[in-house]
C-alpha cells in the first residue's frame, strides 16, 4: 500500500518540478511568479512531511496530556518561516512587475531583454 | 567583552530607529556609528578567536536547544571586511546620494543587508543560515532595483527569480539534510553525513552548491551578477561585489565542510571555477560599460577565489581568503569610482570619459592604483594574493590545477589590456572643461579602500596568521 | 649597503617627481633641477658599488622564499651603462622638453624605470626577479606613454607583449620551483645540471620566451616601432639604448649563469643542431629582416627603431656562438650600441627640436645649420655600420670572426647582408636629414643649445675613445666572461691579442689618422674653394628655384620599394599579432552571448548545472 507520507513526497517533488518547468518556459512574468510560488508550495509540503511521525499528534503541549507521541516540529517551524519568506519574496517581485508594466508596457519575458552580454 | 548577538541586534535595532526617526543625517550618522561600532567590536574579538572558536549562548538557552551561533577567526576576519567596507562605502553614500528619493529607507536596508552579512559569518546552524541568507537575498534585491528606472527593475527582477531558484535548491538540500541527521545543527548533519548513503549525500551537496551558488555567483548560474551590478548605484555595486558574493561564497565552503569532504565534488568545484575565470574575462573585454565591465571581472575574481578554496589545502584557502580582502578593497575602489565617473558625465560609456582622468585627478589615480592591484603588478597587495593561490594550485599539482594555472594567467592578461584600455581614455586627450573632483567624503571612502590596495604587503603580517586560522576552519575537514 | 642606495635613490626621485608633478607645469626648472640631481647622485653611487661584487643582500621573506640581491661583475656593467645613459638622457631633455606641461610625470617614470631595471640586474632569484621585471615592463609602459594619442594607442600593443611576457615568465618561475625546489640563482645552477631533459626543455621554453619578447627577437618584434618610436624622442633614445638589452641580460644570466654551457649544449638534438642553433637563427633573422624593413620607413624615429630590433640580433648572435670572441663581441655590442644609438636618437631630437619633423621626406641639407647634430649622427651611423675607427667596428669584427670560425657560415653571411642593410638604412637617415638641399623654411635655424649638445659631444667621444682603445671596456667584458664560465678573451688596449685573432685599433687609428692628413694635405694643395649660394646653379635647362627639390631625397630607396613590396610588404609577423587580437576579440564575444538576458534562459543554465554535476558525480563515484 502506498502510505500517505509516499503520496505526499510524491506529491511535493511535482509541485516543486511544475513549478520549475514554468519557470522554464513561461514568457509572462507573472505566470513566473505564479511558478515560483508553486515551486514554493511544494518545497513547504516536502519538509512538512518530513517531520511526520506515524499517528503523531500536533507538537503542542496541552495540559493533561503526558508525553505524547509527537510530529516533529522543527520542519513545522521552518516552513512557517518559509512561508513569510516566500510571501515577501512574492510581493516583491510582483511590486516589480508592475513597475516594469508601467515603464516598458510588456511583461513578457522575452521582450525584457534591454540588459544582455 | 561585549556580546557578539551585537552584531545582529545592532544593525537590526537601528534599521528600525531609522525608518522611526526618519531624518536623513540622523539615519546617516547611526548608520556610520553603528559599521564603526560593529568594527571595533569585531577586531576586539579577533585575537580570542584566534585561539578558539567562541560559541555564544542567545537568550540563555543552552545548546542543544538553543541557537547555535560561534565567532570563530573566519567569523571575525569576515565580519572586519564587512563592518569597514560598509563604513565606508556607506561615508562614500553621504554625498553621492545626497539627491536620493527615500535616503532614510537606503540606509535602514543597508543596515538589514549587514545584519543578515554578520548573521551569516556567526550561523552554524541551517535555519539561522537559511532565514540570514534570504535576508541577505531580499535587502539585495531591493538595492539592486533602486533606481527604479528600466534597467535596475529588470536586473532586480532577474535577481530575483534566479535567487528563489536557489532557495528552492537550498531547502531541499535542508530536507535531504534534515532527514540524514534528525537536527538541524552544523556539526550534526557533518556528522550523519560521513555515515549516509552516498547518493544521499551527493543531492544535498549539489542543491547546496547551486542554492548558494547563486548568491555567490558561480558559473553558471551567475548570470544575474552582470545586471544587477551594472544598475544597482555605485555604492551598492561597490557592496555587493565587494564583499556580498565573497560571504556567500565563504559560508558555501563553510557549509560544504560538511559535505564535500565525503565526495570527490572539489575537482568539479576546480572546473566550475576555471569556467568562471575564464567566461568573465572574456566576457569583461568585449564591454564597452565601465560598471558592466567591473561586473564581469568581479564574476571572474569569485572564480579565482573557488578555485582557491577549492584546491582542498590550507594554503590556498589562505590565499583565497587573502584575495577575497583584496578583491574587496579594489574592486569597491573600482566601482566607486565608476559611480562618479558616471555622475560628472552622466554616461557609462567608457567612450565618454576621453580625458576625465586628467580633470578629476585623484579619481584616475585610485583607478589606476586599483587596477594594477587587481591585475596583480608587484609591489601591491594582489600581487601577493594572486601568486600564493598560484602557488598553492602548483604544490597540488595535477591536470586540473595546472589548467586552472593557465586560466587564471590567461585571465590577468585580458585584464590588464581591457582595465588599461579603460585607463587610456581616461588620460586621452579629451575635453578640457572643468569637472568636479569627488567630493571628500568619498575621497576619503576611496583613499582608505586604496591604501589596504597599495600597502597591503605592511599587512602580511598580520593577515596570514588571521587568515590561517580562517582557513583552517574552512579545511579541517577536508 | 651600497647596492640597496641604488635601488632607493631612483624611488626617491621617482616620489620627488610625484610631488612636485602639480608645481611641474608653472616653474619646469624645479623638476628639472630635481631629476638631474638624482642622476647625478646615482654616478657615484653605481661606481662605488663595484667592490661589492659577490655579495649578496637577503631582502625581505615573500612567501617562505628570501629574497637575495647581489652584485656580479654583469650587474655593475649593465648598472654603469643604464646610469650612464640615464644621466644622459635627463640632461639632454633638460632642452628638448620646452614645457612640462604634457608630461608633468616624465621623470618620475624615467625613475621608476631606472629602479626597476637595476633591481632586474640585481636579482639573485628568480622570485625577485620576477618583481623586478614585472615592474620595470609597467613603468616602462607609463613611460612610454609621454607622448600623446599615437604614444597612448601604441603603449597599448607594447603593454599586451609585456603582459604575456610576464605571465610566460611567471609560468616558468613556478615550475622552476616546482621541480626543483628553489628560486635562487646559485642553487639552481647546481641543481639544472642534475635535472632531466624534459625539465629543462620546459623550463627553457618558459623562461626563455619572455625574455626574447623584451629583446624584441623574431617574431616577438612587432611591438618595438611602433612603440619605441611614437613616444618623445629622448625616451626614444632611451628605450632603444637599453630597454630592450634587458633581455639580453636576462638571456645571458639565465643561460650561463644559470644553467651554463654544459647544460646548454645538452639540449638539442646533436653537438651541431642545439639549442644555440635555435638562437643563432632567431638572431641571424632578427638581424637580418627588421633590417631591411627599416630601409622602407620615412619617419626618421621608426627607421631608427627597426633597426634597433636589427642590432638586438647581432647580440644575441654573439652571445649565442658562445665561444671567447663571440661572447665578448656580444657583450661589448651592448655597450657600443648604446653609445651610438643614442647618439643617432638625440641628433634626431636635435633636428626635431629646431625643425617641428622627423618626416625625413621633410627634411634635408641641415649640415651647415646644425653642424654638431650633423657630427653626432656621423659618429653614430659610423659606428653602427661597424666601420673602422668606431667602437661598432671592434665589437662586429668580433661577431663575425666568432661566427665564421665557430662553423656557422650560414649565419655569418645573414649577418654580413644585416650589416649591407644597416648601412644603407643609416646612410638614408643622414641623408635626407643633413645632405643636399636645404629647404627654404629651415633658412633660419641654429643649433641646439648647451644641454642637448652636452651628451651629444660626451657620446661622440665615448665611441671615438672606445672605438680606438677597447681595451678599456674589453677588460670589463673580459672579468664578465670570467664570472660566467666562459672562455675569456685576450685583449689588449688596442684591440685582441694575437692567437686569437689579430685586432689593433690603435694601428688602424694610426693609419686612418695618416690617411686623412695625407688627404687634407693634398686638398690644401689644391686651388682656393669658392662658397656659393646651393641654388647658384643650372640645371635640366632652368636656373634653381627654391622651391622646387632638386635632390633625390625624396622616398628614397623607391627603387627597393618597386623589388621588395609584394612578398616583404606582406609582414606576416603583423598579420598574426592582428589575427590573434581579432581571434579574441571574437572568443570575447562568443562568450558574452552566455548572457542571454531572458530570465528563462538563466533558470535553465542553474538546472542544467545541477543535472550535469549529478551525472558528473554519479560516474565519477
Amino acid at each position: 500500500m502506498i502510505s500517505v507520507p509516499q503520496v505526499l513526497y510524491i506529491t511535493s517533488f511535482l509541485l516543486i518540478l511544475i513549478g520549475l518547468y514554468g519557470v522554464l518556459t513561461q514568457r509572462n512574468l507573472i505566470r513566473i511568479v505564479i511558478a515560483l510560488n508553486v515551486a514554493d508550495s511544494g518545497i513547504n509540503l516536502l519538509l512538512v512531511t518530513l517531520g511526520y511521525v506515524d499517528g503523531g499528534r500536533v507538537p503542542i503541549f496541552t495540559p493533561g496530556v503526558q508525553g505524547a507521541h509527537m510530529v516533529d516540529p522543527v520542519p513545522q517551524a521552518l516552513v512557517l518561516t518559509s512561508i513569510v519568506i516566500g510571501f515577501g519574496v512574492t510581493a516583491l517581485m510582483l511590486t516589480l512587475v508592475m513597475r516594469i508594466f508601467a515603464q516598458r508596457g510588456t511583461i513578457d519575458a522575452s521582450r525584457l531583454r534591454g540588459l544582455k552580454w | 567583552m561585549v556580546s557578539p548577538l551585537l552584531f545582529i541586534i545592532g544593525p537590526l535595532g537601528t534599521a528600525f530607529l531609522m525608518i522611526l526617526l526618519n531624518r536623513r543625517l540622523v539615519s546617516l550618522i547611526l548608520a556610520l556609528a553603528v559599521t564603526l561600532a560593529l568594527g571595533i567590536l569585531a577586531l576586539s574579538w579577533l585575537p580570542l578567536t584566534l585561539q578558539a572558536a567562541q560559541p555564544m549562548v542567545v537568550a540563555s538557552i543552552p545548546a542543544p536547544l538553543g541557537i547555535p551561533l560561534s565567532l570563530d577567526a573566519l567569523g571575525a576576519g569576515m565580519a572586519i571586511i564587512v563592518a569597514l567596507s560598509a563604513l565606508l562605502v556607506i561615508l562614500y553614500s553621504s554625498t553621492y546620494l545626497r539627491n536620493d528619493h527615500a535616503p532614510v529607507t537606503y540606509y535602514a536596508v543597508v543596515m538589514l543587508l549587514l545584519m543578515a552579512s554578520f548573521g551569516l559569518v556567526l550561523t552554524r546552524d541551517l535555519f539561522n543560515l537559511f532565514v540570514f541568507f534570504e535576508i541577505l537575498c531580499i535587502s539585495s534585491y531591493i538595492l539592486v532595483a533602486w533606481e527604479q528606472n528600466s534597467s535596475a527593475l529588470e536586473a532586480s527582477f532577474k535577481y530575483m527569480v534566479l535567487g528563489s531558484i536557489g532557495s528552492t535548491f537550498m531547502l531541499v538540500a535542508i530536507a535531504l539534510a534534515y532527514r540524514a541527521a534528525g537536527s538541524l545543527a552544523m556539526a550534526d548533519i557533518a556528522k550523519a553525513f560521513s555515515q549516509a548513503n552516498r547518493g544521499e549525500v551527493i543531492v544535498a551537496a549539489v542543491l547546496f552548491l547551486f542554492g548558494m551558488g547563486v548568491e555567490a555567483a558561480i558559473f553558471p548560474v551567475n548570470t544575474w551578477l552582470p545586471d544587477a551590478h551594472s544598475s544597482a548605484p555605485s555604492s551598492i555595486s561597490a557592496l555587493l561585489s565587494g564583499f556580498v558574493i565573497e560571504l556567500s561564497l565563504v559560508v558555501l565552503f563553510r557549509l560544504g565542510g560538511t559535505v564535500f569532504a565525503q565526495i570527490h565534488l572539489l575537482p568539479v568545484l576546480q572546473s566550475i571555477a576555471i569556467a568562471g575565470i575564464l567566461v568573465g574575462e572574456f566576457s569583461a573585454f568585449a564591454q564597452h560599460e565601465v560598471k558592466r565591465t567591473l561586473a564581469y571581472s568581479s564574476i571572474a575574481q569569485v572564480g579565482l577565489m573557488l578555485f582557491a578554496l577549492s584546491l582542498g589545502s590550507p594554503e590556498g584557502a589562505q590565499a583565497g581568503l587573502l584575495q577575497l580582502l583584496m578583491h574587496a578593497a579594489a574592486k569597491s575602489t573600482l566601482f566607486l569610482v565608476a559611480g562618479y565617473f558616471i555622475l560628472r558625465t552622466g554616461s557609462r560609456f567608457m567612450e565618454d570619459y576621453k580625458g576625465l582622468g586628467r580633470r578629476m585627478p585623484l579619481s584616475g589615480l585610485f583607478f589606476g592604483l586599483a587596477a594594477l592591484s587587481l591585475i596583480g603588478v608587484p609591489p601591491f597587495f594582489g600581487f601577493f594574493t594572486k601568486w600564493g593561490i598560484l602557488q598553492a594550485a602548483v604544490n597540488l599539482g595535477g591536470t586540473i590545477a595546472w589548467i586552472g594555472i593557465t586560466s587564471i594567467l590567461l585571465g590577468t592578461t585580458l585584464e590588464a589590456i581591457y582595465l588599461f584600455r579603460i585607463f587610456q581614455i581616461l588620460y586621452a586627450k579629451g575635453e578640457n572643461d572643468q569637472v568636479a573632483e569627488m567630493e571628500w567624503p568619498a575621497v576619503t571612502a576611496v583613499a582608505l579602500f586604496v591604501l589596504v590596495v597599495v600597502f597591503g604587503y605592511f599587512l602580511l603580517p598580520v593577515l596570514t596568521p588571521v587568515a590561517g586560522a580562517a582557513a583552517n576552519a574552512l579545511t579541517n575537514l577536508f | 649597503m651600497n647596492t640597496l642606495w641604488l635601488l632607493i635613490v631612483p624611488i626617491i626621485g621617482f616620489l620627488g617627481s610625484v610631488l612636485l608633478a602639480g608645481s611641474a607645469k608653472k616653474y619646469p626648472a624645479v623638476m628639472k633641477s630635481w631629476a638631474l640631481i638624482v642622476s647625478l647622485a646615482l654616478i657615484p653611487l653605481s661606481v662605488v658599488a663595484g667592490p661589492s661584487i659577490g655579495a649578496v643582500i637577503t631582502g625581505p621573506v615573500v612567501f617562505g622564499s628570501s629574497l637575495l640581491l647581489g652584485f656580479t661583475e654583469l650587474s655593475w656593467y649593465f648598472v654603469l651603462m643604464i646610469v650612464g645613459i640615464t644621466v644622459l638622457t635627463i640632461f639632454f631633455s633638460v632642452g628638448a622638453l620646452r614645457s612640462l606641461t604634457v608630461f608633468p610625470l616624465y621623470y618620475g617614470w624615467l625613475f621608476l624605470k631606472v629602479m626597476g631595471m637595476i633591481a632586474v640586474v640585481l636579482s639573485r632569484d628568480l622570485l625577485s626577479f620576477f618583481i623586478a621585471w614585472e615592474m620595470m615592463s609597467w613603468a616602462t609602459f607609463f613611460l612610454m606613454r609621454q607622448g600623446g594619442e599615437k604614444a597612448h594607442r601604441a603603449s597599448m600593443g607594447y603593454l599586451a607583449y609585456a603582459v604575456v611576457a610576464g605571465m610566460i615568465l611567471l609560468a616558468g618561475t613556478l615550475f622552476v620551483r616546482n621541480t626543483l625546489g628553489t628560486f635562487s640563482f646559485t642553487e639552481l645552477s647546481q641543481r639544472f645540471g642534475g635535472a632531466d631533459t624534459g625539465i629543462l626543455v620546459v623550463a627553457l621554453i618558459l623562461m626563455l620566451l619572455p625574455m626574447l619578447i623584451e629583446a624584441a627577437v623574431y617574431p616577438f618584434h612587432s611591438w618595438l616601432p611602433d612603440s619605441y618610436a611614437s613616444t618623445e624622442t629622448s625616451i626614444t633614445a632611451y628605450l632603444a639604448s637599453i630597454s630592450t638589452r634587458m633581455g639580453i641580460y636576462a638571456l645571458t644570466v639565465f643561460l650561463f649563469s644559470i644553467l651554463g654551457l654544459q647544460v646548454v649544449d645538452r639540449i638539442g638534438v646533436s653537438s651541431h643542431w642545439n639549442l644555440r642553433m635555435v638562437l643563432l637563427v632567431l638572431a641571424a633573422l632578427t638581424a637580418v629582416l627588421p633590417t631591411f624593413t627599416a630601409l622602407f620607413q620615412h619617419d626618421a624615429k621608426q627607421l631608427i627603431t627597426w633597426h634597433s630590433i636589427g642590432q638586438g640580433g647581432y647580440m644575441l648572435l654573439g652571445l649565442a656562438s658562445a665561444s671567447a670572441l663571440g661572447t665578448a663581441g656580444g657583450l661589448f655590442h651592448i655597450f657600443n650600441y648604446l653609445t651610438y644609438v643614442a647618439l643617432i636618437i638625440f641628433s634626431i631630437a636635435a633636428v626635431e627640436y629646431r625643425t617641428g619633423t622627423t618626416n625625413l621626406n621633410k627634411l634635408g641639407g641641415l649640415i651647415t645649420k646644425q653642424p654638431v647634430a650633423f657630427l653626432g649622427m656621423l659618429f653614430g651611423i659610423i659606428g653602427l655600420a661597424g666601420i673602422p675607427p668606431m667602437n661598432g667596428f671592434v665589437s662586429k669584427w668580433l661577431i663575425y670572426r666568432s661566427l665564421i670560425l665557430g662553423g656557422y657560415p650560414f649565419i655569418a653571411l645573414c649577418a654580413f647582408l644585416a650589416t649591407i642593410g644597416t648601412i644603407l638604412s643609416v646612410y638614408k637617415l643622414i641623408h635626407n636629414t643633413f645632405l643636399g638641399q636645404l629647404r627654404e623654411e629651415y633658412e633660419g635655424i641654429r643649433e641646439v643649445g648647451f644641454w642637448m649638445q652636452a651628451p651629444i659631444w660626451i657620446l661622440m667621444v665615448v665611441v671615438l675613445v672606445t672605438g680606438v682603445f677597447p681595451g678599456l671596456i674589453l677588460q670589463w667584458v673580459a672579468r664578465i666572461q670570467a664570472s660566467l664560465g666562459l672562455e675569456v678573451l685576450a685583449y689588449n688596449l688596442g684591440g685582441v691579442s694575437p692567437g686569437e685573432g689579430n685586432l689593433n685599433m690603435i694601428a688602424v687609428i694610426i693609419l686612418f689618422l695618416a690617411t686623412f692628413v695625407a688627404a687634407w694635405l693634398l686638398f690644401l694643395t689644391g686651388s682656393r674653394r669658392r662658397i656659393v649660394s646651393q641654388y647658384d646653379n643650372y640645371a635640366g635647362g632652368h636656373f634653381l628655384n627654391k622651391n622646387v627639390p632638386y635632390n633625390f631625397n625624396y622616398n628614397f630607396y623607391s627603387a627597393f620599394d618597386h623589388i621588395f613590396d609584394k612578398q616583404y610588404q606582406r609582414a606576416p609577423v603583423k598579420k598574426i599579432e592582428r589575427n590573434l587580437g581579432r581571434f579574441i576579440s571574437t572568443m570575447a564575444d562568443y562568450t558574452r552571448r552566455i548572457f542571454t538576458g531572458q530570465i528563462n534562459t538563466y533558470a535553465a543554465y542553474g538546472l542544467l548545472a545541477v543535472l550535469v554535476v549529478l551525472i558528473v558525480l554519479r560516474e565519477v563515484l
